[in-house]
């Protein structure tokens, strides 16, 4: 899969070709807003992007994971990526979205404040993670910061995030006991 | 046979082409394989005779043609046909591929029975005649040469070049009631028709080659095979108790027959001889010629297994890429057990005076050379026996051969356990429908309506009820295998050991015997090796709980070492200096951490401390739970506790601060409404309540879930009087929502480990509730 991709990019670079049919997600991000942001995730992790819907409490759970939902009887947890940025949580609004990503069979939602739209990064416009000083819980899913003509967008890695979820959990348990 | 008749005489072309079926009409010619050839062959000589062609020449050589466009369209296909045979009858030459061949039969007996359709006896008699060579090329009566290649070629360029004579006929038809004059075909037709005969006369070279026989044909040759010895181990370990039992007897040899035969006709010579060893000495015994004692129950049961390695053998190899080398080695390195048991059958029937001496003494060989074998490898050769047994084990243990069953890949049962699972929400998405209620609000008559959902109600649940007892089956075939496995350990530890079994049918999910199979291997192990002394008996029975199935395994030896196991796990840092005082099932817990053994030396039976680490991985695998109960010098009950994967049950639903939670029927006893006098606060500040002369601890859901901190109060709530195990508690909540069956759903990866919940729901209106698992809610709270 990771190599294809890196095929296809390199192909792109080749032509920059804006042929939509044939490279429909290599390169493609879909970007979307929490607070100030403007956030990237690749497109081929996003499964599906819905409105807000009744999102079911599941107790015992960190503050950042409000729930589950229920997708056409497939149950997913949903995560807020406000507060999973350490950034105050804001009321829902029609705008307010969530956008379902899979990876590696499961599937999680994430709360963002809008969905803004797909948009083609070459690798080449991405730069890695900058040095400076950030929210360590945001730094660390950062891939890159794509540029889209003057602005940046900071590009993160679902697989990271969630896979962080994980370790905490596994943490949490061994605290606890 | 009858089908056959019509395909060779072709007197019923419409039947023909009706006879889509074309798995019939292979079984039809493979069960005449033998006079197939030659019947078609006297009847073609018979239509090539001079005479014949004479008779029938009006009727070959002009036929009618109702309609072009039909006509038109069996060239268009046959064109189609015959482009590709060519290609595939010259990979033939290079790959023995079945499927090539089966891809190639397909064409040619569509041909064959369009041709047959419209009339056309010659083109229908070439193919029918390449089908008969290639038929003998899958029975393996003749290999694939050049001359055979050649005539197959010659035959499709002939096919090819009829086909285009007729479409060059069909150019000039007129009108719709017009005959078309068959072209003369040549002389060709005779040359490749002898050619064909000549073939067949090949087929006295009956060499075997496996390359030729199917992954499938193999693939369920293996599957049925070992369910087949599956019967057997049973059979005879019943006619070890029961040495009259010739139902028994007769079932064994009916089931080592059928091997036999299929062995025979795949080429696995060695199995064949086998099963011809043992089927030698049922006979003995059937005649009353020999007596069935422990010994030659041994020698039978030893090479069912290695029967069984054989065929692990041979699946490993359909698993892997390589197809045919391999099933050479490994009937190579199994070679000498089959031929030992082959030269002791041999010398039984031969010999039936000296039959008992001579067969004891071979019996000693076969055990030395059995004893070689499993020293060496004894962990890989359990290993690789237990994956044998236990894939094919599930499948119909202990079903009777008369009913009909077929093999269904385990995913499309899953798969359609999902769905009946998602028909039930969606059902009761329907019948919830809020806009039902606005409906009924109007004063609609919903008679109609209600009727149907009712209707609609009883076949998903009958559906339902069929889906789950798909994937159960009865644990009686691993308890079998448990009898067998006592019968052994206790041979080779010196133990008389007695295993008393209940409950096997119990039925469970199959997917879940599998990983219960192992444990209870090693428990039955230890049991033996360090519980019992020198006689006793294993009580192994299984039952269900609640919403679990318990198997038990007790048994009446010297029970756990306390002073030992504690002494040891100081000794190995498991545990502080001040542990003296730990309840005894916690002490119990201990012998599940990998590596720890009390066991003073290590035997062949036990003592790594692997087994009842594998005992901890399987069942919590299964989110089971073990208990061990034991009383020094009385024994030791281990208790495999397996929550039953029941994906729908029926449960109610009740709701806490705005969260939904369903809780088993099964657990429930009832609900109660608690009344101030009722509830009685504890001096650790918990609350218990007095229900009818019981004190019955209660659980606030609020607070074990921990969404709510008010305090509210038990009389405002409902309590729900659950049991789980032994423990009984009140669950305190806010709402009872309804009765409902509720689909079990895995909870989201993510969330997996919430603390006594066990999965989740979709309720009809599409919200999720959480499933509680009563038992481990009651034993995080109670004691």
């Amino acid at each position: 899969m990771k190599e294809t991709t890196k095929e296809r990019e390199i192909e792109d670079e080749m032509f920059l070709t804006d042929d939509e049919e044939e490279n429909t997600q290599a390169n493609k991000y879909l970007l979307f807003n929490i607070a100030e942001e403007v956030y990237g995730i690749w497109i081929g992790n996003v499964i599906e992007i819905i409105e807000m819907q009744k999102i079911t409490e599941v107790p015992d759970m960190p503050e950042y994971i409000k729930g589950v939902i229920n997708l056409r009887g497939r149950v997913i947890p949903v995560m807020n990526l406000r507060l999973r940025f350490g950034i105050p949580e804001k009321p829902y609004d029609d705008r307010t979205c969530i956008i379902i990503v899979s990876i590696d069979n499961s599937s999680m939602g994430f709360i963002v404040d809008t969905v803004a739209e797909v948009h083609g990064i070459l690798e080449k416009d991405i730069e890695p993670p900058p040095n400076f000083k950030m929210d360590p819980a945001r730094k660390r899913y950062i891939s890159g910061l794509g540029k889209v003509g003057n602005e940046v967008k900071i590009l993160f890695d679902v697989k990271k995030i969630l896979q962080e979820k994980e370790l905490e959990l596994i943490k949490n348990e061994t605290e606890k006991q | 046979m009858k089908k056959e008749e019509k395909i060779v005489l072709g007197t019923s072309f419409k039947s023909i082409l009706d006879d889509k079926d074309e798995a019939a009409v292979y079984e039809t010619l493979e069960v005449g394989q033998d006079s197939d050839f030659n019947r078609t062959d006297s009847n073609e000589s018979a239509a090539i005779s001079p005479e014949k062609q004479a008779g029938s020449a009006e009727s070959l050589r002009m036929v009618k043609i109702d309609n072009i466009e039909l006509l038109l369209s069996f060239i268009q296909e046959s064109q189609d046909h015959l482009g590709n045979i060519e290609t595939k009858i010259l990979n033939l030459e290079n790959s023995n591929d079945p499927d090539v061949i089966d891809d190639i039969f397909r064409s040619l007996h569509t041909l064959k029975g369009n041709s047959s359709f419209f009339g056309f006896e010659n083109i229908k008699k070439l193919s029918h005649g390449l089908e008969t060579v290639l038929d003998n090329l899958r029975g393996e009566k003749i290999i694939i040469n050049t001359e055979l290649v050649d005539i197959l070629l010659a035959g499709a360029d002939l096919l090819a070049d009829m086909i285009k004579r007729l479409n060059e006929a069909a150019a000039s038809y007129e009108g719709p009631e017009g005959i078309i004059e068959i072209p003369d075909w040549g002389d060709g037709l005779d040359s490749i028709l002898s050619g064909i005969k000549r073939l067949s006369g090949i087929s006295g070279d009956t060499k075997k080659d496996t390359d030729l026989i199917s992954e499938e044909i193999l693939v369920n040759f293996i599957s049925e095979s070992n369910d087949l010895l599956n019967n057997v181990e049973k059979d005879f370990l019943g006619l070890e108790k029961n040495p009259e039992a010739a139902e028994l007897l007769d079932d064994a040899f009916r089931c080592i027959h059928t091997i036999k035969g299929n062995a025979g006709f795949l080429g696995q010579t060695d199995l064949e001889k086998t099963c011809m060893g043992m089927e030698s000495i049922l006979d003995s015994v059937r005649s009353r010629k020999k007596k069935v004692t422990g010994k030659s129950i041994s020698v039978l049961l030893n090479t069912i297994d290695s029967m069984r390695r054989v065929l692990d053998f041979m699946q490993d190899e359909e698993v892997g890429t390589e197809k045919t080398e391999p099933a050479n080695e490994t009937q190579k390195e199994y070679v000498p057990l089959g031929e030992i048991l082959v030269e002791m059958g041999e010398t039984t029937t031969e010999v039936v005076e000296h039959a008992l001496d001579l067969q004891d003494k071979k019996i000693g060989e076969i055990l030395v050379a059995e004893g070689a074998v499993s020293k060496h490898a004894l962990n890989k050769a359990l290993q690789s026996q237990n994956k044998t047994i236990s894939p094919v084990q599930g499948t119909m243990p202990g079903h009777t051969p008369d009913r009909k069953n077929i093999r269904v890949d385990m995913w499309k049962l899953d798969k359609l356990f999902d769905l009946v699972g998602e028909m039930i929400t969606a059902e009761a998405m329907i019948i919830h429908n809020p806009g039902l209620e606005r409906l009924k609000m109007k004063e609609q008559k919903m008679e109609n309506f209600n009727r149907a959902a009712g209707y609609l109600g009883k076949i998903t649940r009958e559906m339902q009820e069929i889906t789950m007892t798909m994937r159960m089956v009865p644990l009686e075939g691993l308890f079998n295998k448990m009898k067998r496995l006592v019968r052994d350990l206790s041979g080779k530890s010196g133990k008389n050991v007695n295993l008393v079994v209940s409950g096997q049918d119990t039925e469970m999910d199959r997917n879940v015997i599998e990983k219960v199979s192992d444990p209870l291997i090693h428990i039955i192990r230890n049991s033996i090796d360090h519980g019992i002394k020198e006689a006793g008996s294993i009580h192994l029975s299984a039952r269900y709980e609640g919403n679990e199935i318990w198997i038990l395994v007790k048994d009446d030896g010297a029970g756990l070492n306390r002073g030992k196991i504690l002494a040891k796990a100081q000794q190995q840092g498991l545990l502080k200096a001040d542990a003296e005082n730990l309840p005894d099932s916690d002490i119990w817990q201990l012998v599940f951490k990998p590596g720890f053994s009390t066991a003073d030396k290590v035997s062949e039976i036990s003592g790594r401390g692997v087994g009842m680490d594998v005992v901890k991985k399987n069942i919590e695998e299964l989110k089971g739970k073990i208990e061990i109960k034991s009383i020094p010098a009385e024994g030791t009950e281990i208790i495999l506790k397996i929550p039953l994967t029941l994906a729908i049950m029926d449960g109610i639903t009740v709701k806490v601060d705005d969260i939904l939670y369903a809780i088993t029927l099964n657990d429930i006893l009832e609900f109660h409404k608690a009344s101030a006098g009722q509830v009685v606060r504890t001096d650790n500040h918990r609350e218990v309540l007095k229900l009818r002369k019981e004190i019955i601890p209660v659980i606030k859901l609020k607070e074990f879930f921990r969404t709510g901190s008010d305090k509210t109060k038990i009389t405002d709530g409902i309590l729900i009087i659950a049991r789980a195990g032994n423990r009984k508690a009140a669950l305190l909540v806010d709402e009872i929502v309804g009765y409902q069956q509720i689909v079990v759903k895995a909870l989201p990866q993510y969330i997996s480990d919430m603390r006594a919940v066990s999965g989740c729901s979709i309720m009809g209106n599409g919200e999720v509730s959480l499933i509680i698992d009563t038992g481990s809610l009651l034993k995080y709270e109670l004691e």
